[in-house]
């Protein structure tokens, strides 16, 4: 029995191709059904997300059967194929465990170390217990998944720098502020850039959030979105004085906010902190302002230097998760061998079990035994002596799967009789 | 052996957060919080049973005054650990609480002024100046993070501190109150310091160099305080005014007792 995965991702299609195989909600049970038909396929995962679409299958035969897999989703999404083999992977056995936990750890995704991708694998072994077979490997493959995951968030920092510029520029913010509840932002501008800073900083549980813009009626649309107020652009200067952090990103040619202005609002302030973030180009905010004490001002450039770096040090703590993988890799693969010793293990019990009731039934004739009390005083008695027996040779077997080394029969039979000389 | 105990505790705290910088493993960040808080209780019941078993040796006790400082110097770091999640503080504040603790550790329980010149007055003179003055230790280093931090940010340059130390508003906050809180004891301390000296040495007040200094440092910080409450001080003054303010505290007590009878 082994583990294999037919996928595709963002790396391997294009995002035509990923919407067509992308599994809804209300597909899912469809789908496992269709796979499930085949009764070679014994457990089965879905895991689809926005940037993959992934078949684990837990079969005997995975080059027929990943095939079979590969038919029934050509058919089901309208592709021919042949051609949609080109855009997929297959791994198989440790690799296609080793695949999961990367993919898990936001390793394989997108944007490196993103923490979406774990709530997503969860969410999609949930599924698999609601919809398909879910037997030992995927129970064990989900807790192993999820362990790593866990430990990778919590032993590396492949998640703590932000690489997205928005979310770099409210990680900024908090350096200076610590607790945003308590502070107020202006955001002068109403496109994208503007739309998901605000978002962050929403996020990120600002107390209030003002929004101007030339055209006064998406300054409106955005605020609904946000939480936030709108306010018309000819009073920006007003509000100027009670906001602590300022985004802006306009197509105007000249400065929004200047030196002059931000000298008169500091007199106003007590010296309270500015935070100026400016995401335009040309750039909407005097770059002198960060010439005045406790203001701080970050232009576009300034900001994808931070990100530049957050990308280097995940990439730098991406080594530390695949160590942490390579780890897990191993454990379940000492699993996975484990599994060959239940069943002779199983067997050993089981001839115990036979000779001790064969043994009660002979003594039972012999000695004219019919009290059904005394032979079941009998029965515990000698069931407690075969389990003393087995205790030995069964934990030196189990103990013994992780250990590669070739013996000869008396080296093995001291090893599992635990015999010192 | 108490106090034995919680500078060991407060060793394991060190340890385990720099652990948990090099390996970012949360378990660290757990037990360095947990045996800096036991280190801090341990201490802080080793001072309350000697006030109460020896009251009469404490006053001018060095080893007690040492590990008051030490108690206070790891409570404020603890506070600090506990309201704003920045478990980073302790790394630099308890290096600072370890070498009082071990001087105290070392150092004899000598007794620097005789039992005769022991009084009520004196008892609250000696805690309310250490203290205060501690505090004022807290404010200095948190006016130094402010320095670094707000270097960083202003120059766009991120070194290994950006992540380690608190936020700007954090450290501004932290070294307002405890230079606020310190001045408020230390106020305490010298009034108090003032009436024993009139009742030691029958209504003359002699102005040792001792004195002046404590005088100079308690004036240092109530202007730094009138300005900051009522015309309002930038973060970064407040920041130099409590590192000058601790340089004034180092003459009053360590380099007036090397260079300076008084």
């Amino acid at each position: 029995m082994q583990l294999a995965v037919l996928g595709l991702n963002h790396n391997t299609s294009p995002i035509e191709i990923r919407e067509r195989l992308a599994v809804s909600n209300d597909n899912y049970e469809k789908i496992y059904n269709k796979i499930l038909q085949n009764d070679r396929i014994y457990e089965l995962l879905i895991v689809s997300t926005c940037n993959r679409v992934e078949y684990y299958i837990v079969t005997d035969d995975f080059l027929c059967n990943v095939d079979a897999v590969l038919y029934i989703i050509a058919s089901e999404s309208g592709i021919d194929p042949i051609e949609l083999r080109k855009y997929t992977y297959i791994h198989c056995g440790l690799e296609a465990v080793r695949h999961i936990f990367k993919v898990a750890s936001g390793l394989d995704s997108l944007v490196l170390g993103e923490p979406q991708i774990f709530g997503q694998v969860k969410d999609a072994f949930t599924k698999a217990k609601l919809y398909g077979k879910f037997d030992t490997f995927l129970n064990k493959l989900e807790d192993s998944t999820i362990r790593v995951g866990k430990k990778v968030r919590t032993q590396t920092k492949i998640s703590e720098n932000p690489v997205s510029v928005s979310y770099a520029a409210v990680e900024l913010a908090k350096k200076i502020f610590n607790d945003l509840s308590e502070r107020v932002a202006l955001v002068i501008g109403a496109g994208e850039m503007c739309e998901l800073a605000a978002k962050h900083l929403q996020g990120g549980g600002i107390k209030e959030i003002y929004i101007t813009n030339r055209t006064y009626e998406r300054a409106v649309m955005l605020a609904n979105e946000v939480n936030g107020k709108p306010i018309p652009l000819d009073q920006l200067l007003n509000y100027l004085k009670n906001a602590d952090i300022i985004i802006s990103s306009t197509g105007s040619p000249t400065y929004m906010v200047t030196y002059d202005d931000v000298l008169k609002v500091m007199a106003d302030r007590k010296h309270e902190p500015m935070f100026f973030i400016d995401i335009a180009v040309p750039r909407d905010i005097d770059p002198k302002i960060n010439e005045i004490e406790n203001t701080y001002v970050y232009d576009i450039d300034d900001l994808k230097q931070v990100v530049e770096a957050n990308k280097k040090q995940r990439e730098k703590e991406a080594i530390k998760a695949l160590e942490i993988i390579d780890q897990s890799v191993k454990d379940f693969e000492d699993w996975l061998e484990s599994l060959k010793i239940v069943p002779i293990i199983k067997q050993i019990r089981q001839m115990y079990e036979d000779i001790k009731n064969a043994e009660i039934e002979r003594m039972a004739d012999k000695l004219k035994i019919n009290d059904a009390e005394e032979l079941r005083k009998v029965d515990i008695f000698l069931t407690s002596y075969m389990n003393k027996l087995l205790h030995t040779p069964i934990t030196n077997i189990k103990d013994s799967i992780k250990d590669k080394k070739h013996y000869t029969i008396p080296e093995a039979s001291k090893i599992i009789f635990g015999i010192k000389e | 052996m108490l106090f034995d105990l919680s500078i060991f505790l407060y060793m394991l705290s060190f340890v385990m957060i720099g652990f948990y910088l090099f390996f970012n493993n949360e378990r660290f960040s757990f037990f360095a919080k947990l045996f800096a808080i036991l280190g801090t209780l341990l201490n802080g019941i080793y001072l309350v049973m000697k006030w109460i078993l020896l009251p009469s040796s404490l006053s001018g006790n060095i080893s007690y005054i040492l590990s008051l400082i030490t108690f206070i110097l790891s409570l404020s770091a603890v506070i600090v650990v506990l309201r704003y999640k920045k478990i980073s503080v302790l790394l630099f504040i308890l290096p600072i609480s370890i070498i009082f603790a071990i001087a105290a550790f070392f150092h004899q329980p000598l007794l620097l002024m005789r039992a005769y010149h022991l009084g009520f007055w004196l008892f609250v003179h000696l805690p309310l100046t250490i203290a205060g003055s501690s505090l004022f230790i807290v404010s200095a280093i948190f006016g130094i993070f402010y320095f670094i931090q707000e270097k960083q940010l202003k120059n766009k340059k991120f070194g290994f501190l950006y992540n380690v130390l608190p936020s700007l508003d954090i450290s501004n906050r932290i070294n307002t109150s405890t230079m606020i809180t310190g001045f408020i004891l230390f106020t305490g301390g010298l009034l108090s310091g003032f009436i024993w000296g009139i009742y030691e040495w029958e209504g003359k007040i002699t102005f040792s160099p001792k004195l002046v200094f404590a005088l100079i440092t308690w004036f240092i910080f109530a202007m730094v305080i009138f300005i900051k409450k009522w015309k309002g001080l930038a973060p970064k003054g407040t920041a130099l005014a409590s590192i000058i303010g601790i340089i004034s505290v180092i003459i009053t007590y360590v380099a007036l007792a090397f260079f300076i009878k008084g």
